[in-house]
């Protein structure tokens, strides 16, 4: 079992021939992901990487049976290669592209709403069930197999505490990098549920930062429906308002998206909340252990 | 002249700039109003809203916290747009009839348009004015752009005023740094803006202040890590600085030949370094940092990175 992704996975490159694409279809290849070929719009026919190249999503799912799409187009082409895998039937998008206009993602998230797909990202690092498909940016090498899963709206973070619970013994079973945007396709509460679903998941790692309100969002489920352990973590909490860090979602505009008011709701809905980034895996294990 | 505001804080702002306006308080027929609205996005729901109220003129947050059933809110659909009915809802619900009413609906369906074809993060109008003779004017104007969006509106990009900017923040981004000036005494650079906001609590929990925000991004090689060193050490209240790199594409021996590289040329860093490279070749890159004979401390967890910004900031204390 896994989350999403696994190594019966049929995947395809949006932008396939660029360098951003080439390099990292190249690392998704090496990792084990069955990525069976790429889409660049008027380079349909050639061959790249050994795989086939196609004109349009639809051909490329035609031809090759793919069911999930990762996508590396610039901002200002994005939103609409996004549209175009939902609309050729891909059942789960990950877009990496960062800088994508908040207007263009608002008909996104709407359009797709529609459609029996999910989005992740955009701006993120993507999503990986270890030992089986990487859909992503990651350095995979981190990434071993165990028990923990993870949800963050950051990269490096993600990395950081990824290598902290395998160093801590235990492993990961899938990790999904939600994104930093102020409009993401799959908010923290849906990845969770999705990891909380996963037999094979034994516990789970939130990790959010400053702005917006979908980590108490995620809490409030958590407190009402959660059966495993739940380790969190708020990056921003020496941030200022009003300035944005980084993330285009990353700003604190209220007094309700702040590091210390998100640390306060998930503590109350019973998640183990550490103040300092370098407890994630040792907070992880002590919790599992508690379970006996 | 300097203008000092709640917004300014206590220094000020220079003023270069005065826009002289008519006045439009003038009498007339009928009693001036105040109104207030703003356009924005609600993340919760992925869609904009217009906020508007009839309390205009004053401080939002107040009407919010002590009256919010004078406050309403308008969600627009992305699939047909703000449509003319909810126009004509809000000049109602504002309590307004006759021409007045017909020149807010107007009014409202000009400034979504502009909002949305400007590629806006928010817009707030505050007040919105009724005049005497029932005309609807913006008296005052905050625009927030969408940097994301900005590619698509040069005209506007060419207006950015730099002087009205931190000056580090400037230079910071001709370097493609993603850097925001803070208060505290130690300076850090790392890559990813998740783990630099990390890394700023982890300077206060280790007990220091952070002094910046600084995401290096993907490539942190020795030209970036000089030009971030340089950002850093014009802040005269910076006592250490914390590098925190994860590599993962990016290779830990490769920033540390950066660090020492941009270390020896700039030649007078007057504050301890801590560099904390995890992941590929980390522990080649700490042999690198330590057989460099630098005053660079190195650490591999960022415990030990954390221990060590508490060891040099007692030192100095």
């Amino acid at each position: 079992m896994s989350v999403l992704v696994n190594k019966n996975s049929k995947v395809i490159v949006q932008g396939f021939t660029g360098n951003e694409g080439t390099y990292h279809a190249t690392q998704m290849i090496e990792y084990g992901t069955q990525v069976v070929g790429g889409v660049t719009p008027g380079k349909g026919g050639q061959t790249h990487l050994d795989r086939p190249v196609f004109n349009t999503v639809k051909e490329a799912v035609e031809k090759t049976g793919a069911d999930v799409s990762i996508i590396f187009v610039p901002p200002a082409f994005a939103g609409d290669a996004i549209l175009e895998a939902a609309e050729a039937g891909i059942k789960v998008i990950v877009c990496i592209t960062e800088g994508i206009p908040t207007k263009d993602m608002i008909l996104v998230k709407e359009y797709i709403s529609g459609k029996d797909c999910r989005l992740i990202g955009p701006n993120c690092p993507g999503i990986i069930t270890a030992d089986e498909a990487k859909i992503g940016i990651m350095p995979g090498f981190i990434f071993k197999k165990g028990s923990i899963g993870i949800v963050s709206k950051s990269g490096t973070l993600t990395y950081e505490a990824v290598d902290q619970v395998v160093k801590a013994g235990l492993g990961i079973t899938t990790a999904i990098g939600i994104g930093g945007d102020p409009i993401i396709g799959t908010p923290t509460v849906e990845a969770v549920k999705l990891l909380m679903e996963d037999p094979e998941t034994k516990g789970i790692v939130m990790i959010g930062e400053i702005g917006g309100g979908m980590e108490a969002e995620a809490a409030l489920w958590i407190k009402e429906n959660g059966t495993k352990p739940v380790v969190g973590f708020i990056a921003g909490q020496t941030a200022p308002a009003g300035r944005r860090m980084g993330h285009a979602g990353a700003i604190v505009g209220g007094a309700d998206d702040t590091a210390a008011a998100k640390m306060r709701i998930m503590t109350e809905c019973g998640i183990r909340v550490v103040e300092s980034p370098a407890e994630i895996g040792a907070a992880m294990a002590e919790e599992l252990a508690k379970l006996g | 002249m300097q203008l000092i505001t709640a917004q300014t804080g206590p220094e000020g702002k220079l003023v270069s700039k005065v826009l002289v306006a008519q006045d439009v308080y003038y009498p007339g027929e009928s009693e001036t109003k105040e109104y207030y609205m703003s356009v924005l996005l609600d993340r919760a729901k992925g869609r904009n809203i217009i906020v508007y109220s009839t309390e205009g003129g004053m401080d939002i947050e107040h009407v919010a916290e002590h009256t919010p059933e004078l406050i309403y809110k308008e969600e627009i659909d992305p699939l047909i747009g703000l449509r003319p009915f909810q126009a004509s809802r809000i000049a109602y619900n504002l309590g307004l009839s006759g021409v007045a009413m017909k020149e807010m609906s107007k009014f409202v369906t000009a400034l979504y348009r502009a909002y949305e074809e400007t590629d806006s993060a928010m817009f707030e109008i505050n007040p919105v004015l009724k005049t005497s003779d029932n005309q609807i004017l913006a008296v005052d104007a905050k625009v927030n752009l969408d940097d994301n969006g900005l590619f698509r509106h040069k005209d506007y990009a060419a207006m950015r005023d730099e002087s009205e900017e931190d000056p580090m923040e400037v230079e910071a981004s001709k370097s493609n740094l993603n850097f925001v000036k803070l208060d505290g005494n130690v300076g850090c650079m790392v890559n990813g803006a998740g783990l630099a906001m990390a890394t700023m609590d982890i300077i206060k929990i280790a007990g220091g202040e952070p002094a910046n925000f600084l995401d290096v991004g993907g490539t942190a090689n020795a030209q970036t890590v000089k030009a971030a060193f340089n950002l850093i050490l014009q802040d005269p209240n910076v006592k250490a600085i914390l590098i925190n790199i994860f590599g993962g594409i990016v290779r830990c021996d490769r920033v540390a030949q950066g660090v020492i590289d941009a270390y020896q040329e700039l030649g007078n860093i007057r504050v301890p370094i801590i560099v904390r490279l995890q992941g590929t070749n980390a522990v080649e890159a700490k042999k690198l940092i330590d057989d460099s004979g630098l005053q660079v401390y190195s650490a591999i967890l960022l415990k030990e990175a954390a221990d060590l910004v508490t060891k040099v900031l007692e030192e100095q204390a």
